[in-house]
């Protein structure tokens, strides 16, 4: 029954392929129609980027000067001007140099948080998997505690004690990321321990630094690579959280999720001023996360590429 | 646009007059009116508002916020009260006259019960100033101008001060009602008694209270008999989540909504009630610290702000640059006369050049909540261009009141200050240099405060209190910004309901 079965998908995989390779036309568009549609994928992230990197440089508009006799105008398209293709806010201030502003500061933390997390993680995960013993264990103990407070708690209690800012903001961006690179990076490194050409290393001599930097860290980065590209995703969204409730950083300071809390405040007399930055927060989540996934992707293929 | 505004003008006064011009026309429409005007309108079962913010504390001698005094006086009712125009009106008090500003004559209306069923006495007048002089509130330094009351009998009584004190009755109106035998400072919050229109319900804290309609209120009070068996006042900081209550039917009055919430409200078929309270909105300088203690920089600040323009956007249409404290002539001291500060950034620089500050400096601006947001970005903006670095610092509502006096707390503050039909209050508390809240120190200013406090005469007051406000000018107190409004938010049956001008919601109807 069993082989009935998987003889009857086969057959009829076999023949859809035979059908798309002997099809003329599509043997014409569709290989070139597939390399574009590789990338697809990369599409929200592209978008995030060009607007938050060249917008801020491209976009004619201060971020800041105020028309208050021009405010909450609405977008170009629903009877607003070209001036202010997104419309204004509640102080006239050009919507959209705000959301690149904010895009541009908000990935630039969320670069930075996730860098600073992705090696601290990476570093005690991987002395965790190699050392074992007594450092696995305080390490281990460290993420289990951390990761029974909710992050945003943490978010509270620190710039509750320490106030707003931007270094106190990436300290809290940072404990709350961490984590994640240290327990997918100690399994790792707990499996590579034990293989072969790691304790061929050992039995040359080599220290355990040596192991983690030239045998570890190079089988690790694809893994790092895509838990980085989610990191990005995740620390911003955190970001914009903490903004969002005004507990990251300095009411002058534009973010997306202080530009999304500034438009709720309006969010029945102006949709815009809040829709706009919670848009390109989705880009940036959705983008960086089709990154990972895309990583992943042709990472696989490159390894059964290899063998 | 469903917008409607109250002034000084009664509208009732305006709806009788159009009723006697309906009468010369045609003499049944008159009869019509005057029978539905006698019929009493059914009282609501339940109304929800919702307030801009938390109630923590039903003392009145600590109550400082119109929130608070919403609920204050409801349940409780004072000697007089302010009337539509600013005027003090008698309330609990039949007849209250005085001479020369010294000593106060009270007649109490007979009849008068508290919540408890004791009847209302002189004794109560007592109680509330023991009380205030007891409490630690802001303003019981105030209070001491009683030298003493002396009951004659048990509606008669005689307040008797120490010097003339013309600004009493409006003291009086905010922060001296009747309290009954037997309460506690405790019974003050957890169950507290009074002779006012509601009696108290429920309390959730942090989330609401309840208030139910006194049946026993049933003498002709100026305030009027309640307008519904049950209040329900929540406590709903957020603008946007007030106008989505108002929106979806849970909340049929919505407190401080801003002007750009208006079209929100309309879109939902609510109607928007614009206010014209009395209150001064301004930007407190701390003058006792550099570089804010050379005037020239004070005017600077004041020509660096264009707040007329931030005024009609921000605030709207009937808000205007104002030249010192006070908000319009409804309120003593308002010079028609005297003129704003302009808007002139050339001459802000060349008077902070004068003071040594060429390059500007750079320094903090405290606000409390959300919504006022808009306005410190706006005058920091202002202050930016003409080299001023302004950090912006939202404080919680309880951390921005204790700051008022701390010399360590920033030097600039935005805020606004109601009902000011009398300024003594506020001058005493924030201008004069002894102040409770004050960082202000002109021996000037001071003088014609006390002057004005001890003058009987209200003209002379005024003459006075216009002086100061020259002074005011010459030595800012504070960035003076413009004369506020408030705007509610009515579900349509509401739509004839009349706010008070001190921008309390006490929810009674004549």
């Amino acid at each position: 029954m069993q082989r009935d079965h998987t003889h009857r998908m086969e057959s009829r995989l076999e023949s859809t392929l035979v059908d798309a390779t002997d099809n003329p036309k599509e043997r014409r568009w569709y290989p070139r129609f597939r390399s574009v549609l590789r990338f697809l994928p990369l599409l929200p992230l592209l978008a995030f980027v060009a607007i938050g990197l060249v917008g801020p440089m491209v976009i004619p508009a201060d971020p800041d000067e105020q028309e208050l006799l021009n405010r909450l105008q609405p977008p170009a398209w629903s009877g607003g001007s070209w001036h202010h293709p997104l419309g204004t806010d509640g102080l006239g201030r050009d919507l959209l140099a705000r959301v690149a502003d904010g895009a541009q500061f908000s990935l630039l933390i969320g670069v930075i948080a996730a860098v600073n997390a992705g090696v601290i993680g990476v570093m005690l995960g991987a002395f965790a998997g190699l050392a074992g013993g007594w450092t696995d264990r305080v390490i281990t103990s460290l993420v289990t505690v951390e990761m029974a407070i909710p992050a945003i708690v943490i978010g509270i209690v620190i710039t509750a004690t320490l106030g707003q800012g931007l270094l106190n903001l990436i300290v809290i961006l940072l404990l709350g990321g961490w984590i994640v690179y240290a327990r997918i990076v100690r399994l790792q490194a707990l499996a590579l321990r034990r293989s072969e050409f790691v304790e061929a290393a050992y039995a040359l001599g080599a220290g355990r630094f040596y192991v983690l930097w030239r045998h570890l860290l190079p089988n690790l980065a694809p893994t790092i690579l895509v838990l980085f590209a989610q990191g990005i995703a995740a620390v911003m969204v955190y970001e914009a959280t903490l903004t969002y409730l005004g507990l990251g950083l300095p009411i002058e300071s534009v973010t997306l999720g202080s530009l999304v809390r500034e438009g709720q405040q309006v969010v029945f007399s102006a949709w815009w001023a809040g829709f706009f930055p919670g848009i390109m927060i989705a880009l940036a989540v959705v983008g960086f996360n089709f990154l990972a996934d895309w990583i992943q992707a042709r990472m696989r293929i490159d390894r059964i590429a290899d063998m | 646009m469903q917008e409607r505004a109250t002034h000084g003008i009664n509208r009732r006064r305006v709806v009788q007059g159009g009723g006697s011009l309906i009468a010369g026309v045609a003499g049944w429409n008159v009869l019509t009116h005057v029978a539905a005007a006698q019929t009493p309108e059914p009282v609501r079962d339940q109304i929800v508002v919702d307030l801009d913010g938390d109630v923590s504390t039903f003392d009145p001698a600590l109550t400082y916020t119109t929130r608070g005094w919403s609920i204050v006086h409801s349940i409780y009712d004072a000697l007089v009260d302010f009337g539509s125009d600013g005027t003090i009106v008698p309330l609990a008090a039949e007849t209250f006259t005085t001479d020369d500003a010294i000593t106060f004559d009270v007649t109490l209306r007979g009849g008068m019960t508290f919540h408890d069923g004791s009847p209302v006495t002189t004794t109560a007048i007592t109680r509330s100033i023991e009380h205030m002089r007891a409490s630690d509130s802001q303003v019981a330094a105030l209070i001491t101008v009683v030298d003493r009351v002396e009951e004659i009998d048990d509606l008669n009584a005689r307040i008797i001060c120490s010097e003339p004190a013309a600004w009493l009755p409006s003291q009086l109106a905010v922060w001296q009602v009747l309290l009954p035998e037997g309460f506690t400072t405790e019974s003050l919050e957890s169950d507290p008694v009074g002779s006012g229109p509601y009696r108290w319900g429920s309390f959730e804290p942090g989330n609401q209270i309840v208030l139910i309609k006194n049946p026993d209120y049933i003498w002709g009070s100026p305030k009027g008999q309640a307008m519904a068996d049950e209040v329900v006042y929540r406590f709903v900081p957020e603008s946007a989540t007030r106008v989505a209550d108002l929106a979806t039917g849970q909340a049929d009055i919505i407190a401080r909504i801003p002007i750009e919430q208006q079209s929100g409200i309309e879109a939902a078929e609510g109607t928007v009630i614009v206010a014209e309270i009395l209150a001064t909105a301004f930007v407190r300088i701390a003058t006792d610290v550099a570089p804010f203690d050379d005037p020239r920089v004070c005017r600077a600040l004041n020509h660096a702000v264009d707040v007329q323009t931030i005024a009609q956007a921000l605030e709207g249409e009937s808000s205007n640059r104002l030249a010192s404290i006070y908000p319009d002539d409804r309120a003593l001291g308002f010079d028609p006369e005297l003129e704003p500060f302009a808007y002139d950034p050339e001459l802000a620089r060349e008077l902070l050049t004068e003071a040594g500050y060429p390059d500007g400096f750079s320094t903090t601006l405290e606000v409390s909540q959300a919504p006022r947001l808009n306005y410190a970005e706006a005058i920091a903006a202002d202050l930016e261009a003409v080299g001023i670095e302004v950090e912006i610092v939202a404080a919680e509502g309880g951390t921005f009141n204790a700051g008022w006096g701390d010399p360590e707390a920033p030097p600039l503050r935005y805020a606004s200050w109601r009902p000011m039909y009398d300024p003594n209050t506020f001058l005493s508390l924030v201008i004069s240099s002894e102040g409770f809240l004050s960082r202000y120190d002109s021996p000037e200013a001071d003088a014609l405060i006390q002057a004005a406090a001890a003058e009987p005469d209200d003209e002379a007051r005024n003459a006075i209190y216009q002086q100061l406000g020259q002074v005011l000018q010459e030595e800012p107190a504070a960035i003076y910004l413009w004369n506020a409004v408030t705007r509610y938010g009515v579900e349509p049956e509401l739509a004839d309901w009349e706010p008070r001008g001190d921008d309390y919601i006490v929810l009674t109807e004549s």
